[in-house]
């Protein structure tokens, strides 16, 4: 390109060919914090399980807190790496989106903390339900089939802890349920944030280091 | 009556890389290069020339040991973007 002059149609060409080729980036490069996040979720989760069954303290629930705490440090020793693509309005807002739903978790987990095990199915639900917006929105915003199914699928899957909740009443009329039955609660949990994060994450790697 | 194009804008490469930035809140010298084809050499001069009339802000640092020029548009540039797009309209109409 050199420094030449354009006639009128050249000029507006040129423009809307520049807009459409730096707007071409949508999901590339955002498989990390899917995994970063999802991967502490679920391992978070299943020392929870572990602990619950293993019989410790309740006092060990506070390990729940490890979340937020692994997930800023891994997100701080994995980050992004550096290319010369530029941050695009589209960044901005996927940023903007996910920092509303961070911060609509920490009432959540605040919650947690005060009510304790009595309120913990629909802290779940509510957990999952923020989460899942934020990756059907991301996925809308970048236009990734992959996020809006997985955002969409766990969006659904918040409705399996009421499910399983009925299903632990029906039980109990009948007779006194075993407390462990209530555990079977993080593994729902885990499972919904391996098909909303982690398996979206590596699909999303996969397709950008094959793209190279 | 045509309107006058800013000549400042009215030029392939500038043209482009003004382009580029307005669809983005920063971008490299790397990234601009790779966009408009240009040489460095050329891109460099036309940068200079669009920060000089105040259109983008330009921010050398290090990326690692790697300097690193990024741009990004300022709201003077936004506004001659702007007016330049007015104008170049009453040629198209024509």
């Amino acid at each position: 390109m050199e420094e030449r002059k354009l006639d009128a149609q050249e000029s507006i060409e040129l423009i809307t060919r520049m807009i459409r080729n730096t707007r071409q980036r949508l999901e590339r490069h955002s498989g990390r914090p899917f995994l970063i996040w999802g991967y502490t979720t679920v391992a978070v989760s299943l020392l929870n399980y572990a602990l619950n069954i293993v019989g410790a303290d309740p006092a060990w629930s506070l390990s729940w807190f490890l979340i937020p705490v692994l997930g800023i440090l891994l997100m701080r020793l994995f980050p992004e790496k550096k290319s010369s693509e530029p941050r695009t309005e589209i960044d901005r807002i996927v940023s903007a989106l996910w920092l509303v739903c961070s911060l609509t978790l920490i009432p959540i987990f605040l919650s947690s903390f005060l009510h304790g095990l009595s309120y913990r199915p629909s802290l779940f639900a509510l957990i999952t339900l923020v989460m899942s917006i934020g990756t059907a929105a991301t996925g809308l915003i970048v236009r990734s089939k992959v996020y809006s199914a997985a955002g969409f699928f766990a969006m659904a899957g918040s409705a399996l802890f009421a499910l399983y909740d009925f299903h632990l009443a029906q039980i109990a009329r009948t007779a006194p349920i075993d407390a462990s039955l209530l555990n079977n609660e993080i593994l729902i949990f885990a499972a919904i944030f391996i098909v909303m994060m982690v398996i979206p994450g590596h699909i999303i790697n996969y397709r950008t280091r094959h793209e190279k | 009556m045509f309107k006058e194009l800013n000549p400042l804008l009215h030029s392939e490469l500038r043209l482009a890389v003004m382009s580029v930035l307005l669809g983005v809140e920063s971008a490299d010298f790397v990234f601009l290069r790779q966009q408009t084809g240009a040489t460095a050499g050329n891109l460099s001069v036309q940068l200079d020339k669009l920060a000089r009339a105040g259109y983008i802000e330009i921010e050398k640092s290090f990326r690692g040991k790697m300097p690193c020029t990024v741009c990004r548009i300022t709201d003077v540039g936004r506004d001659a973007f702007a007016e330049y797009v007015e104008a170049l309209q009453t040629y198209i109409k024509r």
